[in-house]
């Protein structure tokens, strides 16, 4: 007996099992349009069931509105220019504070990597402080800061400090011993051992630890709109909550999910196209 | 002998005063600023700090909140990984599942978790039910990513000896898949136990109803209650702080920052 291999595509051979009989070139064809189609079948078959819940009236249509009204209110709320306006004030926000929390960090990372005596001081405290869940301070915030837009932008730098450091420590951790060495006896200047050693090891370090934080900091950043904001896509949801428009926030997910999704590849895409030079290791 | 233990000794006090100089330092310039009555709505004094930690333990508000928390993260914990898991070794099992629900799967996880919430909220209402799906989602898919590429890594001569010796599935999953699995999937679930904690606090604050740590610092932060604020904020990053702890004892974590799972609250 043929034993099974533990990957397997039964379901192509058996999408293909009507062509049986018939030239292996319809056969291939048939097998290729179902590899094609797959992916779409749970997509539509979700679709086509939310639309029958929806026709059947089997729930309330404040709790599952027509697919067809999702659209709909997208092209509304595009046109109005409002989840345009939404979405610019979130990104700047994001922009603005990513900015900032990144800049800091990727100093204060550096500079523990490279000062043992900053490390001694700095690296317990610092361990500890970034366990802490930047949710968690968004209370805090909003008492310290009120619920303008300083709250916004510092929780989103602060979410995206701890990450970037630790990935910029975790970089100067990476220089060879043997570089260090030949720095210390060719007694290297301050400013060229930054910029030819520690500069080239931190980079690609931090472009990871610049993908993640992103991803955390809009998190962060859309929670924070949900409990206290007056623009924002977080505020758009948390409003059609409110109001039981939940085409309105079925268009915020999908939008944030968007989002997400670009800042992750357009990341990835810099770190393919920027980081070729890297050599396999340091 | 006697001379280097007395070195060592006082190497780790210094260590130990290096440690605390930072914090210790941090803490005199609050409570300087605690001083001023303009600013001490915010820079609360340390000591109505202590006094609020005593209160709610004594009132039982924190440990009641801090116990319904971990309780909520636990549940979501195991029905989260338990889901993760196993869909994550079909998925890298069977190519034509893995191709008809992978798409989908990935294209849901761009939402941040926490974005979910007012969808959730609306469905599910502000209950238990939906902060649970809401942690449930945190831990779902790091699991099932980190187990999905443990099966895709399976060295494949490991399945040519499972074939030539003729096991069948079950005993291919038992005998070689599952071993080469556990430590894909114990990355995962490091992460899984990370953001179930921050996935619970942020569901818990921004669904109020029931009691737990996010709904007890909500409340606070809505009366003005700076001093109870903080007493959450610190008991949920020592909460942090002592399950990174745990996961670090129990050697689940393999790299400290790394995100080998890509994946995020």
């Amino acid at each position: 007996m043929d034993t099974l291999p533990i990957v397997g595509d039964g379901f192509a051979l058996r999408l293909a099992q009507p062509a049986r009989g018939r030239t292996p070139a319809i056969r291939a064809a048939l097998r290729r349009a179902g590899q094609w189609a797959l992916p779409w079948l749970l997509p539509v078959a979700l679709l086509a069931s939310w639309q029958a819940v929806v026709w059947g009236e089997l729930v309330s249509p404040q709790l599952l509105v027509p697919p067809g009204q999702v659209l709909v209110t997208f092209v509304e709320l595009v046109r109005s220019g409002e989840l345009l306006e939404h979405l610019r004030e979130s990104l700047g926000r994001l922009a603005f504070g990513f900015g900032c929390g990144a800049t800091a960090g990727v100093l204060l990372g550096t500079a523990m990597g490279t000062s043992p005596r900053l490390e001694a001081y700095a690296q317990p405290f610092f361990h500890a402080a970034r366990q802490l869940p930047t949710v968690a301070l968004i209370p805090v915030f909003i008492l310290a800061f009120g619920v303008e837009e300083t709250f916004k932008v510092l929780l989103v730098a602060k979410a995206c400090f701890f990450a970037v450091a630790l990935s910029a420590l975790d970089g100067t951790r990476n220089i060879g011993r043997k570089f260090l060495e030949v720095a210390a006896i060719y007694q290297l200047p301050r400013a060229v051992f930054l910029r030819r050693l520690v500069l080239p090891a931190v980079v690609p370090s931090v472009v990871a630890g610049v993908r993640i934080s992103l991803g955390r900091a809009w998190m962060v950043l859309v929670a924070a709109e949900l409990m206290a904001a007056d623009r924002g896509l977080g505020q758009m949801m948390e409003m059609g909550r409110q109001m039981f428009r939940m085409d309105v926030v079925l268009v915020g997910v999908i939008v944030t999910g968007t989002v997400g999704l670009f800042l992750d590849r357009s990341v990835r895409w810099i770190e393919r196209r920027a980081l070729r030079w890297r050599p396999a290791s340091w | 002998m006697v001379t280097q233990r007395t070195v060592t000794g006082r190497a780790r006090w210094e260590r130990l005063g290096r440690a605390v100089a930072v914090p210790f330092v941090l803490l005199a310039v609050w409570q300087l600023l605690s001083r001023d009555p303009e600013r001490s709505y915010i820079f609360v004094p340390l000591e109505s700090v202590a006094r609020s930690f005593v209160d709610t333990v004594l009132s039982g508000e924190l440990p009641r909140s801090l116990a319904a928390s971990l309780r909520k993260a636990l549940l979501a914990l195991v029905l989260g990984s338990t889901a993760g898991l196993s869909l994550g070794s079909l998925l890298a099992s069977a190519a034509w599942v893995d191709r008809a629900v992978s798409p989908f799967l990935h294209a849901f996880r761009q939402v941040p978790v926490l974005g979910l919430a007012p969808l959730m909220g609306l469905w599910l209402g502000t209950g238990e039910l939906a902060k649970v799906s809401l942690v449930f989602l945190a831990v779902f898919y790091p699991v099932l990513l980190n187990t999905y590429a443990g099966v895709k890594n399976i060295d494949v001569r490991l399945l040519e000896v499972a074939r030539v010796h003729g096991l069948d599935r079950w005993q291919t999953f038992r005998k070689v898949t599952l071993p080469a699995v556990i430590p894909f999937f114990l990355t995962g679930l490091s992460h899984a136990i990370a953001f179930a904690w921050i996935a619970t606090v942020g569901s818990e604050m921004l669904l109020t109803a029931g009691i737990g740590m996010g709904s007890m610092m909500q409340h606070a932060q809505v009366g003005g209650r700076m001093d109870v604020v903080l007493v959450c904020v610190l008991s949920i990053g020592l909460t942090s702080l002592a399950i990174d702890r745990l996961v670090r004892g129990l050697g689940l974590r393999t790299t400290r920052w790394q995100d080998t799972a890509e994946a995020r609250p």
